[in-house]
C-alpha cells in the first residue's frame, strides 16, 4: 500500500490519541480478565490456593453433566424470555400511554422512570419484604378481597415474581426509547393512512410497529443480554430457591467461585455463558435487523 | 552509709532478684521493641462487637506499643468471601475471625499451624466443644474466643395468659409433643391471617438451627468419617425427623414459611429459638419486653447446635509471634472482660467455675446445654456447599414437598460435593 | 400531533356538518376516554411510587413499628404512630465512622467515575463517530462484546489485576475499573453521528484541530446526550455492591451499599437503620434526576435510536 497522506495520517494518529485512554480500561480491566477466566477454565484452581493444575476440557464436561447447571441455564433462559416479553410490551404501551396528550406527562414519565435510578440493591431488599406472605403486596390483595400469594415461597410463582420486580425496575428506560421512537415517526403517514380509510388498529399495525424496528431491536437485545446477567435480586432474594427455581447462571457461577472456591469450573461456566449470550445476539440481530426507509 | 552485713546480704539478695526479674523483661522488651510492626485483624460486623473488640484492642497496643493493630468488620452474610478474596490475592489479614469453615480454609493452607502455641495447660482450660470446629486433620488451626449455643426464648406475658409453667432448668425441657402442644396453644388466628404464631426461629431454615432437631431423633446427617451423606441424610431417623419438622409448617401450621423480622419482641411470636447473644438484643432494644429463657426441647435425647467465632492466624503472615500474642491475649487473657462486654458464652472452665452467674439461671441452662447436648454441625472443608444444600432442603421440606425424596436428592448431590473435597 | 388529535381531525373531516347532541357526545366520549386514561396513568404511577412511600415512611418509624401495620394495608402502613428521626439519628452515631462518611465516599467514587467517564468515553465516541480509520468497525464490535460479560464472572481476575497495580485499599481500584464503557461509548457514538458534518467541517476550515472541533462543535451541541449517560454512570456507580465488596477497602473508603449490607449481623437485621440508609441512598439521587430529566429525556430521544 502507498503511504498514507498527511490528512489522512493525522486523522489516524488524532483517532488513537482520542480510543486510547478507553483502550486502556477495556484492555485491562475486561478484555484481560477474560482472557484470564478463559484460561483459568482449563485448570483445577481453588480459591485459596494459588497452586493450579490444568486439566483441559474436564471443567467443561463437568458442566455439561452437572444438572443444577442445566437448570440454570433453563431458568435464565425462562427469565430472560419472560422479562423481554413482558418487559418490551409494557414500555411500549407506556409509551402508548404518555403519548397521548396529557397534562402533567413529566410528573407520570418521571414517576415511570425512578425506579431506573434507583439501586437494584436498595430494590431488592424492599421488595423482599414486599413479597413477605404478610407483607405489603399481600396486604393490598386482602384489602381487595384476593387471596394472598406465596410468591417468592411458591415454586411457581419466585421466577415470576422476579420477573415482575425487573420489569419495575427498568421499563421506564426502555419506555423512554419506545417514545423517542414514536415521536420520530411522521404525523403524515398517519394522516395519510386514515384518508385511505385506515382504523386506528391497522394503522398500529402498518405503520407505528415497523417504524419502531429500530427502537425495538435496541430494547429487546440489550434487554436480553441484561436479563441474562441477572444476579442481584437473586442473591439477595431466593438464593436460587425455592426447590431451584430461581437458580440462574450468574448467581450458580458466583457461588462456585466465592462460596465453593471452585474457579476454575465458574470460568468454564462463565465462558459457556458467554459464548450462549454472543450467539443469541447475533441471532437476534440478522432476525431482527432492517432497513427502513420512510 | 556503711550496712551491716545481714543488711548487706538482704541487699544483695534483693538486687539479684530484680536483676533476674529486669532482664528477661528487658531482653523481650528490646527484642519486640526493635521491630514496630502492624497486624491487620479482621471481623464479622457488627457495632456492639466492634466496640467491645476496639476496648480490648487498646489493651493490647498499651502493653505491645511498638504493635499498631488495624481492625476492621466485613458484613455477616459476606465475611467469608472476603477472607477468601483476600487470601486468593494473597493479601489476607494477619490474625481473623473463623468458624466452623476452619477446614475449607486449612485444607488450602490457609491458615497457620497453631500446635506448638497452644500449651497443654491452655487447651486444658478450653471447654471441649470449643475444640471440635477449629481442628483439621488433627491439628488445630485457631482458639476459641467464646461458645454460641441456642435456647428458646418465650414471650412471658403469653405463657402466664395461658397458664403454661414455664421450665427453667435442663431437666424439664419440653419433649416433642410438649412443644407442640404448646406451640398449638399459643397460635392465634383470625380467618386466614395470623396474629400470633407459636413458634419462631432466628437462624430460620438452617443448618444450626434444624441439626438439633435431627440429632434429637438419634439421626445424623453425614457419616463419621463426613465423606458421605447417602446412608445418613436420607435414613429413616433423619426422615421421620424431618417429617416432624415439616409438620409445624404445614400441619400444625405454628411457624411461617416467611416469617417478618423482629417478631417475637412486636409479640407475633410465643415461642422463639434463638443463639445465647439474642438476650443482648432484646436487652438492649426491646426493654420493656418480659420474655424467659427456655432450654430446647429434647427428643430421643437431647441436643443443641454449638459453635462461636475462633481467631485463626494467616499461613502468610510475616508476623507469627506478634499474631499468636494478639490471638492470646484475646482468647485468654482478656476472655472474661470479652465474655462481660460481647453477652458471648465462656469458652474457658476457668471462668465457668470463677463466676457464679453461669451456674444461675438464666445461664445455666446455656452452661449446661453446652456442656451435655452440645452437638456442632459437619466441619468439613465442603462445608459451604453443605450449608447451601442443607437450606434447600429444608426450605422444600417447608413447603411441603416429599421429604424422603427431597433427601434422597440432596444426599447424592451431598456425595459429589464431599467425595471431591470441594475442588480438590 | 399525535393521535388523539388526529382522530379528532378524522373525525372533523367526516362530519363537517355536525349536530349539537353529536357534538356533545363526542365531547362526552372524549372526556370518558381522557378520565380512563388518568386513572390508568395514575394507578400505575401509584404501582411505581408507593414501595418509595413505604420505605421513607418506614425510616421514620420506631423500629417495632415498621411491620406492624403491613398486613393488611391501612393508611398506618405509611402514616407512622410515631413520627421519629432515631433511626438516622443512629446512623450518624455508628462507629468506627458515621453514616455520612460512607455517603461521602459514594459521591467521591461516583463523581470521579462519572466526570471521568463522561471524557474518556466521549473522546472514543468521537473517534468511532466521526474519526474513519481502518478497523473501526472491529474494533468496536470488540468493545460491545465486552459487555456481554457479567461482573460478577470477571470480579476475581479483576481483583487480582487490581492488585498486581497495587491499588488494594485504594480509592483508585474503586473508579478506574468503570471509566470506559462500552454501552455508553455506543450511545454517545449513535448521538454524534446525527450531528451534521458542516458544523465540524467549518470549524476545521477555520484551523481547528480534530480535538477543537470536539471541544467546540460536538461537545456543545450534546450537551443532553451527555447529560444523560453522567446520570447512567453516577448511578450505576452508587449502585455498585459486588466490586466495593470485593477490593473492600477498610472502613474508611467504604461506599453505601456495602454499609448498609452490614446491618445485617449474626444475631439481627437493624431494620430501622437499613430503610434510613436507603432512603439516605436513594432520595438524593431520585432528586437529581428529577432536576435534570429534561436533559435526560432529550438525550435519550435524540440519540438516535429512533431510526
Amino acid at each position: 500500500m502507498l503511504g498514507i497522506s498527511g490528512i489522512r495520517r493525522q486523522r489516524y494518529q488524532t483517532a488513537a490519541a482520542f480510543l486510547l485512554p478507553a483502550a486502556i480500561g477495556i484492555i485491562l480491566f475486561a478484555i484481560l480478565p477474560i482472557a484470564q477466566a478463559v484460561r483459568i477454565s482449563f485448570f483445577d484452581y481453588s480459591l485459596l490456593n494459588p497452586e493450579q493444575i490444568p486439566v483441559g476440557l474436564e471443567n467443561y464436561d463437568r458442566a455439561f453433566k452437572d444438572p443444577v447447571f442445566q437448570v440454570a441455564l433453563k431458568n435464565t433462559l425462562l427469565y430472560t424470555v419472560l422479562l423481554v416479553t413482558f418487559q418490551t410490551a409494557a414500555a411500549l404501551g407506556l409509551a402508548l400511554l404518555l403519548k397521548q396528550q396529557v397534562r402533567g406527562l413529566a410528573f407520570f414519565r418521571s414517576a415511570f422512570f425512578i425506579p431506573v435510578v434507583t439501586s437494584l440493591v436498595v430494590i431488592s431488599t424492599v421488595w423482599k419484604l414486599m413479597y413477605n406472605s404478610q407483607g405489603f403486596i399481600n396486604g393490598v390483595l386482602r384489602t381487595a378481597s384476593l387471596s394472598p400469594q406465596p410468591f417468592l415461597s411458591s415454586v411457581d410463582q419466585a421466577l415470576l415474581s422476579l420477573v415482575a420486580m425487573s420489569v419495575w425496575k427498568d421499563v421506564g428506560f426502555y419506555m423512554l426509547i419506545f417514545l423517542a421512537g414514536l415521536q420520530a415517526i411522521p404525523l403524515e403517514l398517519y394522516e395519510s393512512a386514515a384518508i385511505d380509510g385506515a382504523s386506528r388498529l391497522q394503522s398500529f399495525g402498518r405503520i407505528t410497529l415497523p417504524l419502531l424496528r429500530r427502537p425495538s431491536v435496541f430494547v429487546v437485545v440489550v434487554g436480553t443480554i441484561s436479563a441474562f446477567k441477572v444476579f442481584t435480586p437473586v442473591y439477595l432474594m431466593t438464593d436460587g430457591g425455592p426447590a431451584e427455581s430461581t437458580m440462574v447462571i450468574v448467581f450458580y457461577i458466583f457461588r462456585s467461585a466465592f462460596r465453593y472456591f471452585q474457579m476454575g469450573y465458574a470460568s468454564a461456566m462463565s465462558v459457556v455463558l458467554l459464548v450462549i449470550v454472543l450467539v443469541l445476539t447475533l441471532v437476534q440481530f440478522r432476525l431482527l435487523r432492517t432497513t427502513v426507509e420512510y | 552509709m556503711v550496712l551491716k552485713p545481714p543488711t548487706r546480704i538482704l541487699a544483695g539478695l534483693v538486687t539479684l532478684l530484680v536483676l533476674t526479674l529486669a532482664v528477661p523483661t528487658l531482653v523481650r522488651h528490646t527484642a519486640l521493641a526493635q521491630q514496630r510492626l502492624t497486624l491487620r485483624f479482621w471481623m464479622s460486623a457488627d457495632p456492639q462487637l466492634e466496640a467491645a473488640i476496639d476496648e480490648l484492642l487498646r489493651g493490647y497496643t498499651r502493653a505491645n506499643p511498638n504493635v499498631t493493630v488495624q481492625r476492621d468488620a466485613f458484613p455477616f452474610n459476606e465475611y467469608h468471601q472476603k477472607i477468601a478474596t483476600a487470601s486468593a490475592a494473597g493479601d489476607p489479614p494477619d490474625v481473623f475471625w473463623m468458624d466452623v469453615r476452619t477446614a475449607a480454609f486449612a485444607a488450602q493452607g490457609t491458615l497457620l499451624v497453631l500446635d506448638k502455641y497452644l500449651t497443654p495447660q491452655n487447651k486444658g482450660d478450653i471447654l471441649e466443644s470449643g475444640l471440635i470446629e477449629p481442628v483439621w486433620k488433627s491439628h488445630i488451626y485457631g482458639v476459641p474466643m467464646h461458645e454460641l449455643t441456642e435456647g428458646l426464648f418465650v414471650n412471658r406475658a403469653m405463657f402466664e395468659e395461658a397458664g403454661i409453667k414455664i421450665p427453667q432448668r435442663v431437666e424439664e425441657a419440653w419433649t416433642w409433643d410438649e412443644f407442640v402442644t404448646n406451640a398449638r396453644r399459643l397460635t392465634r388466628r383470625t380467618g386466614d391471617r395470623t396474629d400470633v404464631w407459636g413458634f419462631g426461629v432466628l437462624r430460620h431454615l438452617s443448618d444450626w438451627s434444624i441439626l438439633p432437631v435431627i440429632v434429637q431423633n438419634n439421626g445424623a446427617v453425614l457419616s463419621s468419617d463426613m465423606k458421605k451423606a447417602t446412608g445418613s441424610l436420607n435414613s429413616p431417623a433423619v426422615v421421620e425427623a424431618m417429617k416432624w419438622y415439616q409438620d409445624l409448617f404445614t400441619r400444625h401450621r405454628v411457624i411461617a414459611i416467611d416469617p417478618l423480622p423482629d417478631g417475637f419482641p412486636t409479640g407475633k411470636i410465643a415461642i422463639f429459638q434463638a443463639p445465647s447473644t439474642y438476650r443482648a438484643v432484646l436487652d438492649r432494644r426491646f426493654p420493656d419486653f418480659k420474655y424467659a429463657v427456655v432450654p430446647m426441647f429434647k427428643g430421643k435425647r437431647c441436643a443443641v447446635t454449638a459453635g462461636g467465632w475462633n481467631v485463626s492466624i494467616a499461613a502468610r503472615t510475616k508476623n507469627p509471634d506478634a499474631a499468636w500474642s494478639l490471638v492470646d491475649w484475646l482468647t485468654r487473657e482478656k476472655h472474661a472482660d470479652w465474655v462481660r462486654t460481647s453477652g458471648y458464652l465462656p469458652v474457658r472452665k476457668s471462668l465457668i467455675q470463677k463466676e457464679r452467674q453461669f451456674r444461675q439461671y438464666p445461664w445455666d441452662i446455656f452452661a449446661t446445654q453446652l456442656q451435655n447436648c452440645a452437638i456442632h454441625r459437619p466441619h468439613t472443608a465442603a462445608y459451604n456447599f453443605f450449608f447451601d444444600t442443607f437450606l434447600a432442603v429444608a426450605k422444600d421440606i417447608a413447603l411441603g414437598r416429599d421429604v424422603q425424596r427431597t433427601l434422597d436428592d440432596a444426599s447424592s448431590r451431598l456425595d459429589v460435593a464431599l467425595s471431591r473435597g470441594v475442588g480438590r | 400531533m399525535d393521535a388523539p388529535d388526529h382522530g379528532q381531525a378524522i373525525a372533523g373531516r367526516e362530519q363537517p356538518v355536525l349536530h349539537v347532541s353529536g357534538l356533545s357526545r363526542q365531547l362526552l366520549q372524549r372526556a370518558a376516554g381522557q378520565g380512563l386514561l388518568y386513572l390508568t396513568l395514575g394507578g400505575l404511577a401509584a404501582v411505581f411510587l408507593v414501595p418509595y412511600l413505604w420505605m421513607i415512611m418506614s425510616s421514620v418509624k420506631p423500629a417495632v413499628e415498621i411491620f406492624k401495620y403491613v398486613y393488611p394495608v391501612s393508611w398506618r402502613t405509611f402514616i407512622p404512630e410515631i413520627f421519629t428521626l432515631d433511626s438516622y439519628r443512629e446512623l450518624f452515631q455508628l462507629v468506627p465512622f458515621p453514616f455520612s462518611r460512607y455517603l461521602l465516599n459514594s459521591v467521591f467514587v461516583a463523581t470521579s467515575v462519572t466526570v471521568l467517564s463522561l471524557i474518556v468515553n466521549a473522546l472514543a465516541a468521537y473517534a468511532f463517530a466521526k474519526l474513519e480509520f481502518p478497523g473501526s468497525g472491529v474494533l468496536f464490535g470488540i468493545f460491545l462484546a465486552t459487555m456481554i460479560v457479567p461482573f460478577e464472572v470477571l470480579a476475581i481476575p479483576m481483583y487480582i489485576q487490581v492488585r498486581s497495580l497495587g491499588w488494594v485499599n485504594t480509592y483508585q481500584a474503586l473508579i478506574i475499573p468503570f471509566v470506559a464503557n462500552p454501552l455508553g461509548i455506543f450511545l454517545l457514538r449513535q448521538f454524534f453521528q446525527e450531528i451534521p458534518r458542516e458544523l465540524e467541517e467549518a470549524a476545521r476550515i477555520d484551523g481547528c484541530s480534530y480535538f477543537g472541533a470536539f471541544r467546540r462543535v460536538v461537545l456543545p451541541n450534546s450537551v443532553p446526550a451527555l447529560v444523560a449517560f453522567a446520570l447512567i454512570r453516577f448511578q450505576a456507580s452508587w449502585d455498585a455492591f459486588i466490586w466495593p465488596l470485593i477490593a473492600a477497602p477498610a472502613a474508611e473508603k467504604r461506599v453505601i451499599q456495602v454499609a448498609i449490607a452490614s446491618f445485617v449481623t449474626e444475631v439481627q437485621t437493624r431494620w430501622d437503620l437499613t430503610f434510613a440508609a436507603s432512603t439516605m441512598a436513594t432520595v438524593p439521587i431520585v432528586v437529581i434526576f428529577l432536576i435534570l430529566q429534561r436533559y435526560y429525556v432529550q438525550g435519550v430521544i435524540m440519540s438516535g435510536l429512533k431510526g
